[in-house]
């Protein structure tokens, strides 16, 4: 198991924890320390001698201390520790006192799953009942982003009566005031979305013609949502999704879990809405699938725990109905070991047409994720970096991508597979490799 | 379709002109021709929506007008392993950075490189430190060099130096190139300071002299004599002081002849023992040129005594030797009863330090046992061996204010430690913890320092044997444990580069 200390500060909930568990990571400070694939434990000497241990493989944290923070700061020390000094931390066999935790959880995680497979046991009154309940609430939500679309329409048909320029005069409150109503309409993916167009009007040149596309893809969706009910049923689910109606593991359909040996291919992440959000692009080697797992973590909260790119998961994704899927939901994740990397596409072109064909399916689609084989980075006049593919070909980078330099330095020169997301006009680099050696950026 | 004639539509707004949706004879026409015209609103939202989409998923990329840049030449060194790659990523992050230097010597003399995606970090910090480039420039590899020669902010990783800053940079830039071209080509640093000194500001030509200490030679003789004349003390000074560190110099040679000329040594006769005596110099013009004119005003000595301090300073040491055929035991010894002894220990002490005579040093050292920054500046003159040497000694005098000073000495002086010097002090700073004593502020800290000394294979030895029952055990309890970490820090990180 191959810890960084990156992986480590990002499990703390917060700067001081990362202090204390610095203090902690050193020999002085525990009595006993061990790990084998599954876990790593040790008795850390505080004021009391504290029993800690940390189940990799979700990972869950255990510890005898009284504090209230999750996880403590033991748990991070021993982390930590593990990190810089593995050595320090021997492969053995667990103690008594940890095959004892170990072997509670396990029970608990049959207790759950026992449970969850119980709701079919309930009696169907209350079957019912619950069910019932559920409808009303899907009901009383379907009502409120009804009138929220409403709302966008009559807002939407009014920007264009009176124009681009005069919308484009108007104070920041004229597209938040709209956003916000959408969020409590509970449509928050379109509120999300109202606020990227804020930005678009103080954008420079070109801002007239990125604003009326996103007006017009914004319109179309309302028009689909109009017409849901003819559609085929995954495109609904896209509409639904991008209005903001989200998927719960329990939601997914049995035949949306795909199995798979998953390479995290590329991770990013970024501040949205006073939420830390991180996307982990997985590659499946068997079925040749790429998968997005978002997780979410409020500003203080610690955000959940992830593999770092370039490592290997056996586990389960369950994908969210999608006529172009990509998002899905983790589960029953081992880390494994494994070589392979995807094949990338031949040049800039064969991108271009796959993108092309993905809109065809699903024309909101945010970013098509590919891996461009043969690519070279290089920067042109001022500042300005392009991967330059096989056929001579430049395809512009994300102004946003700050990692240029480490893209060329990776390079040397000569060509190499990146990875990375296409948004239609930029390309995001997330990753890249020439000889099996993956960098992520 | 025109896309462009909808943006127009869009931005007067449909209020005051319909939007134009018809389409040619193709699918996307098709689509358009279906749209109802009545609806301006709903029919410019819809074509703006199709239109764009169309134009999205009919992207073109752009052919490259140019040729890519010749690629980088392989690189036979290796790189290094995951391990190394994560202490330099928590030494960049600034956690010890102080041990950056330290991990870069050890990647070279491990015949390993910095791993590719690590140079534009490591570029960028020699960037703004100008003292971790000779650690950082033998092991960026051939990928380095030529990623260095992508960006102008690295040109000083290429060898060639852009001079041009001289003329348009900022003063810091300016100066951090002086700095650069004294390390590898004085001569040229010294030229350009030549070609632009009269215009430049007070406030930076005594900086721009300071400079030139690095690389000093005696080509810089001539610079270093204009700027003795300059109207600004400070700059004068300063470059008294280089002239004065330079044996051949017209500076050097003439307070030379003056300091023969004040001092008289009277060797032992019969009932009588080696004196020295000494004649005061006056005010003079001459003098006060070569930056003796009035003393500062810390300075304890009278007047007098102070110009004969400064004249002797700007001496050689190794003269006294040959003139008057004595050790400098001996020397210091005949000057003991003498009235201007401080006066003249003031001056071999700056002498020694300025021409770095170890014989001298060594002989000095004695004499200042509870003058702590003294001592260590002395003691830095010392070659390794000898400082090593004399550390030792002191350690194992049987006076506390020996050993005292010793670790005083250390704590000031940055230089690597054998295991024996290491032992023996670790060994004092667990006698003070066992003799309860209350950390002494300075010790505490110093430690951490020494950790970064000691040689790393010590770590184990260094971590046994500390008097943990003591009582005051608790107060030294977090120093000696960060001091340590530091050193286990230090040996981990070896380790993985070796890997």
């Amino acid at each position: 198991m191959f810890l960084t200390t990156e992986q480590v500060i990002a499990l703390a909930p917060d700067n001081a924890s990362v202090k204390a568990a610095r203090g902690l990571a050193r020999p002085g400070k525990w009595a006993t320390a061990g790990q084998n694939d599954q876990a790593l434990w040790g008795e850390c000497k505080g004021s009391d001698l504290y029993q800690v241990c940390v189940d990799l493989t979700e990972p869950a944290f255990k510890c005898t201390c009284p504090s209230r923070k999750f996880p403590c700061k033991h748990a991070l020390g021993l982390l930590l520790f593990a990190a810089n000094q593995p050595d320090a931390v021997p492969v053995g066999e667990p103690p008594a006192w940890l095959s004892e935790w170990l072997a509670k959880r396990e029970q608990t995680a049959h207790r759950k799953a026992a449970r969850a497979g119980a709701d079919s046991d309930l009696d169907p009154k209350q079957q019912a009942k619950r069910a019932a309940a559920k409808d009303k609430r899907v009901a009383e939500r379907q009502r409120k982003v009804e009138i929220g679309l409403e709302e966008l329409e009559r807002w939407l048909r009014d920007l264009v009566r009176q124009g681009l320029a005069h919308a484009q005069q108007q104070p920041a409150r004229y597209w938040d005031g709209m956003a916000e109503r959408l969020w409590d309409a509970q449509a928050r993916g379109l509120a999300n979305w109202l606020r990227e167009l804020a930005s678009i009007p103080a954008s420079g040149e070109g801002w007239d013609e990125r604003l009326l596309a996103q007006l017009g893809s914004l319109y179309l969706l309302l028009e689909g949502h109009r017409r849901l009910d003819v559609l085929p049923e995954s495109l609904r689910a896209d509409i639904r999704s991008r209005i903001g109606w989200s998927w719960q593991e329990a939601d997914l359909p049995k035949d949306a879990w795909l199995r798979d040996r998953w390479l995290l291919v590329g991770q990013r992440g970024y501040e949205e809405e006073q939420m830390r959000v991180r996307r982990s692009w997985l590659w499946g080697r068997h079925h040749d699938r790429l998968a997005l797992v978002l997780d979410f973590a409020h500003q203080s909260q610690p955000m959940p725990p992830m593999a770092t790119p370039g490592s290997w998961l056996e586990a389960e994704l369950g994908f969210f109905p999608s006529e172009y899927p990509q998002r899905a939901l983790l589960r029953h994740a081992v880390a494994v070991e494994d070589q392979e990397m995807p094949t990338g596409l031949a040049d800039g072109a064969a991108l271009l047409d796959r993108y092309a064909a993905a809109l065809a399916r699903q024309p909101w689609l945010a970013v098509l994720p590919a891996a461009v084989a043969e690519a070279l980075p290089v920067r042109r006049e001022s500042d300005t970096w392009f991967l330059r593919d096989a056929a001579a070909k430049l395809l512009p980078c994300h102004p946003g991508f700050i990692e240029t330099w480490r893209l060329l330095a990776c390079s040397g020169g000569s060509p190499l597979t990146v990875f990375g997301e296409w948004n239609g006009q930029q390309f995001w680099p997330l990753s890249s490799w020439s000889d099996g050696q993956l960098t992520a950026f | 379709m025109a896309w462009r004639e909808l943006v127009t539509c869009a931005l007067l707004g449909t209020e005051r002109q319909a939007p134009s949706v018809a389409g040619d004879e193709d699918a996307l026409g098709q689509v358009l021709g279906r749209l109802d015209e009545d609806d301006r609103e709903g029919a410019l939202l819809r074509a703006a929506g199709v239109v764009a989409l169309w134009r999205r998923a009919g992207r073109r990329l752009a052919d490259d007008p140019q040729s890519p840049p010749p690629p980088c030449e392989p690189d036979a060194a290796p790189g290094c392993g995951r391990l190394a790659c994560q202490h330099l990523a928590l030494l960049l992050q600034g956690h010890d950075s102080e041990l950056l230097p330290e991990w870069l010597e050890a990647l070279g003399a491990a015949g390993r490189r910095v791993p590719e995606e690590w140079l534009p970090a490591l570029l960028d910090v020699g960037a703004k430190q100008t003292a971790l480039r000779p650690a950082l420039l033998p092991v960026l590899g051939r990928r380095g060099h030529w990623l260095a020669r992508h960006n102008s902010d690295w040109s000083y990783a290429i060898g060639t130096i852009d001079e041009t800053i001289w003329q348009t940079g900022r003063f810091e830039e300016r100066l951090a190139l002086l700095r650069q071209l004294r390390a590898f080509q004085p001569e040229r640093g010294r030229e350009l300071l030549a070609a632009t000194w009269g215009e430049e500001l007070v406030r930076h030509r005594r900086e721009f002299i300071q400079a030139l200490a690095s690389g000093l030679n005696p080509a810089d003789e001539p610079l270093l004599e204009i700027a003795l004349d300059d109207r600004n003390g400070e700059v004068a000074r300063a470059a008294a002081d280089l002239l004065a560190r330079l044996p051949q110099s017209r500076l050097s040679r003439e307070l030379t002849a003056r300091a023969l000329r004040l001092l008289r040594f009277r060797p032992a006769g019969l009932l009588k023992r080696d004196r020295l005596e000494a004649d005061l110099p006056e005010d003079e013009p001459a003098l006060r040129r070569d930056g003796i004119a009035d003393p500062p005003s810390n300075v304890k000595l009278g007047e007098k005594a102070w110009r004969l301090s400064q004249i002797v300073g700007a001496t050689p040491p190794a003269i006294w030797c040959r003139e008057w055929r004595r050790t400098p035991a001996e020397i210091l010894a005949a000057s003991r009863d003498g009235e201007w002894r401080q006066a003249l220990l003031d001056g071999w002490v700056l002498a020694t330090q300025r021409h770095r005579d170890a014989d001298w040093a060594e002989a000095l050292l004695p004499l200042h046992p509870d003058h702590a920054t003294l001592t260590a500046a002395l003691a830095d003159v010392l070659p390794p061996a000898r400082f090593e040497a004399y550390l030792l000694t002191l350690l194992r005098e049987a006076s506390g204010g020996g050993r005292a000073s010793a670790l005083v000495v250390l704590s000031h002086v940055e230089r690597p430690w054998s295991v024996e010097l290491g032992r023996a002090v670790l060994e004092q700073v667990r006698q003070r913890i066992r003799q309860d004593k209350q950390p002494d502020w300075w010790l505490a800290s110093a430690l951490r320092g020494f950790a970064r000394w000691l040689p790393p294979e010590f770590s184990e030895e260094a971590a046994a044997g500390w008097p943990t029952e003591s009582r005051q055990w608790s107060q030294w309890e977090t120093a000696v444990n960060e001091f340590l970490d530091r050193l286990r820090f230090r040996r981990a990180m070896r380790e993985a580069i070796a890997q």
